[in-house]
């Protein structure tokens, strides 16, 4: 257990899509997991995303993150947060950033207006993740090239690949990537397809 | 020449009958030379034959889809390549086989009937568009006689198996290394 007077005031946005022996948790940026704190009444689902204060735990080998929730970024609104934030950060890192600044691009139209276009692309998120809101569908079939440097993606009801909260999730991604930090990926459609661009 | 774009776009450019569903289309496997060339440049890929036929028919009328491959027999005479022509026969393509026609187990018969069906077809009228996979230089006779006949050819193969004089005489290349036909399989989750 973490008293509330422990955690930094420091915000960091974790996304929890990480399923291990305790349930669901997030990662932090050094990559080491995060735990909602069981105190907090919060039981975060897979896939939700959440600013957080974290407090570092550290075990004779290892050591994770125990976050106290502060809000949780969600549905359109949310992405909106959560990818407006990216561009101000360059697609880097999405930690350090206050309350009060992303809730005044969640309430002002002008942003929001001004990022709709650049949240229809394609974003790879890492953990082998590819996150747009163009994947609406609920199951998709995609399809890599030869060479790696392409994906093709289609909608289909009976694909293997899920699609959840307008993410995927496809096993060895980030091998194909190469990447450690989120990066947006050029596209192309034709008809219901997707085409997307792995070269960076 | 080697971008998904330039392929969309020489496509596009390249063959007026293209986007027309009505075409009807004829799809022709040298199996040797396709196999040959993945197993080397790209081993261990499993690709979806069935969307790599859809692809190449690309929402056209298809007449006949033919995988042609020469026969090995092992000591109980039983075809060697046997499940791999099962899948092609699953993913839609109809599978010719043509016995070793020397000893040595050269396949010189594969490539006269590739050219003894497509030309079948022209010579009836039952065909607008081939769509021959292989980079084999030695096709490029057939293809100037295709399309002699009015029959649009599009050459697919490996670039690094592309000859020069099919890619130059062809009315349309795909290059099969930007071709996306390998299943992505979904992340599996860390269970205790």
């Amino acid at each position: 257990m973490c008293y509330l007077d422990e955690f930094p005031d420091e915000q960091h946005l974790i996304r929890f899509n990480k399923m291990n022996s305790k349930g669901v948790c997030g990662i932090a940026e050094d990559g080491h997991d995060v735990y909602m704190d069981s105190y907090s009444g919060i039981r975060p689902q897979y896939g939700d995303a959440w600013y957080c204060n974290l407090i570092r735990k550290d075990t004779p080998t290892n050591h994770f993150y125990i976050a106290n929730p502060v809000y949780k970024v969600e549905d359109r609104s949310g992405a909106l947060v959560e990818l407006s934030v990216q561009k101000n950060d360059e697609l880097g890192s999405t930690a350090d950033v206050p309350e009060e600044e992303s809730a005044v691009v969640v309430e002002t139209n002008e942003s929001q207006e001004q990022f709709i276009p650049e949240l229809s692309g394609f974003v790879a998120i890492g953990d082998d993740t590819i996150f747009s809101l163009r994947l609406t569908a609920a199951r998709y079939n995609v399809y890599r090239s030869f060479n790696g440097e392409h994906l093709e993606i289609i909608p289909d009801v009976n694909g293997n690949i899920p699609c959840i909260r307008n993410s995927i999730a496809l096993e060895s991604l980030d091998d194909i990537l190469d990447i450690k930090d989120p990066v947006r990926l050029d596209f192309t459609m034709k008809e219901d397809r997707i085409l997307l661009n792995l070269t960076q | 020449m080697n971008t998904m774009e330039d392929k969309i776009m020489l496509n596009n450019r390249a063959s007026p009958y293209r986007a027309d569903e009505d075409d009807r289309v004829m799809v022709l496997l040298d199996v040797r030379n396709y196999t040959y060339r993945q197993s080397l440049d790209y081993c261990n890929t499993m690709v979806d034959l069935r969307k790599f036929l859809d692809d190449r028919i690309g929402g056209r009328k298809c007449v006949k889809a033919v995988a042609v491959d020469g026969v090995i027999l092992d000591d109980c005479g039983r075809d060697t390549s046997r499940v791999f022509h099962s899948e092609l026969r699953s993913a839609g393509f109809s599978v010719e086989l043509v016995p070793a026609s020397n000893n040595k187990g050269k396949q010189e018969g594969v490539d006269v009937k590739i050219a003894l069906i497509a030309q079948r077809y022209a010579l009836l009228g039952k065909v607008d568009v081939v769509e021959l996979i292989s980079g084999d230089g030695d096709f490029s006779v057939l293809v100037k006689e295709l399309q002699g006949l009015g029959v649009l050819v599009n050459v697919t193969s490996f670039y690094r198996s592309l000859s020069y004089s099919l890619r130059d005489q062809a009315d349309s290349v795909t290059i099969l290394d930007d071709e996306p036909a390998i299943r992505m399989m979904p992340k599996t989750q860390e269970v205790a």
